[in-house]
């Protein structure tokens, strides 16, 4: 007599009723089924022999050394990730960080005290050209005075020529 | 059919691996220790069987938890615990299965594992050859899985070890109920095949 599920019904419920997990009716109208149909009599059989022989296959257990050696990968991953401004930031630790302090601390100085130099160097330049004008102005005078030496020794000795 | 009590007990765990891992997400590595220990076996015993190579599982279970670690910041609940950390396993196992296809070694069944303890089935019977018979069927259970598709072993392996439904399946595998049954029909029809030579008339005696 022919199985009157098909296939996928009777896989259904084959997985079903060795695993018991159909509904209460549900097994039991199987179970009618199976006294009848010789062809799921032997799935049913066939699979509860395959079913024993799969529980016979044991996982062995994880080694004792497991969860140690998965924390000391993520204690080691951790101290290689960071975020990129930890990362600037952990670049510039150390003997680096003095270089731009330095320079920085050199252009602050500079700034500082380049003005008070500009004002000694002002007034020294100033005192300078006036010297320079007041010495100009006496060699003027002096000029003054010679061509007027001349011109009277012309005019005497012009004299004495009449 | 499943008590009321276990599917409370189930719920009640369910919720507690995911206010767990929501720990683990705001800082809390004692809660992913508790992660740790409650699915570190299922998970490795899962890929032992995938693989079937104890170092190799142990090496990819334990990529498996760094995975899960590293992506605490963006876990969000919307599926249960379990499926998302072995929507990971599963991932890493077929990685594995397909870079490694023909290089994969196999633990002999009559291989000492390393712990030096040999490998043995549970001693229920005296009977040297009921004990023969059944590692005789353990091994070409090994080797018919190990034949397997690779979506017909993890589906098989996860409803034969992990007692997962067909709904939890088909969220890992990301396939419909349907394609899940589909697949475990035709899993377990081979399967079934192979053990056809162990019992011709129901005897169970091996027949070349």
């Amino acid at each position: 007599m022919d199985c009157i599920l098909n296939k996928n019904e009777r896989e259904e419920l084959l997985l079903g009723y060795c695993t018991a997990t159909l509904e209460l009716d549900t097994t039991r109208t199987f179970e009618r089924h199976i006294q009848t149909c010789e062809h799921c009599r032997e799935l049913v059989e066939m699979q509860s022999v395959l079913d024993q022989t799969m529980l016979d296959w044991q996982a062995p257990e994880p080694d004792a050394d497991f969860d140690r050696r998965l924390f000391a990968k993520i204690r080691w991953e951790q101290e290689q990730t960071q975020p990129w401004w930890r990362e600037y930031l952990t670049f510039q630790l150390g003997w680096k960080p003095l270089i731009p302090i330095a320079l920085a601390s050199i252009a602050l100085v500079v700034f500082l005290t380049r003005p008070f130099e500009t004002a000694d160097s002002n007034r020294q330049a100033e005192a300078i050209r006036a010297e320079e004008i007041e010495q100009v102005e006496r060699a003027l005078d002096d000029i003054e005075a010679l061509q007027a030496l001349n011109q009277q020794a012309v005019v005497e000795g012009a004299k004495e020529k009449l | 059919m499943k008590s009321v009590n276990s599917n409370v007990t189930s719920v009640a765990s369910l919720e507690r691996d995911a206010e767990l891992m929501l720990r683990v997400r705001d800082g809390d590595e004692t809660s992913f220790a508790l992660l740790l220990e409650k699915h570190r076996n299922s998970v490795i015993h899962f890929l032992y069987r995938m693989v079937q190579n104890r170092a190799v599982a142990e090496e990819l279970a334990q990529e498996v938890f760094l995975r899960v670690f590293r992506s605490r910041e963006s876990y969000e609940p919307t599926a249960k615990f379990t499926t998302w950390l072995f929507r990971i396993t599963t991932h890493l196992a077929l990685n594995h299965v397909r870079d490694k296809r023909n290089e994969r070694l196999h633990d002999s069944i009559d291989e000492k594992v390393e712990d030096g303890a040999p490998r043995q089935l549970p001693d229920r019977e005296a009977n040297i050859e009921q004990k023969m018979l059944r590692q005789a069927r353990l091994g070409e259970i090994r080797q018919a899985i190990d034949i397997l598709p690779e979506k017909q072993r993890i589906a098989v392996l996860m409803h034969k070890y992990q007692e997962m439904e067909y709904s939890q399946i088909a969220a890992i595998l990301g396939c419909s109920e349907s394609a899940v049954k589909s697949l475990l029909f035709r899993a377990y029809e081979s399967l079934r095949s192979s053990l056809k030579q162990f019992s011709p008339g129901g005897s169970g005696q091996k027949v070349n």
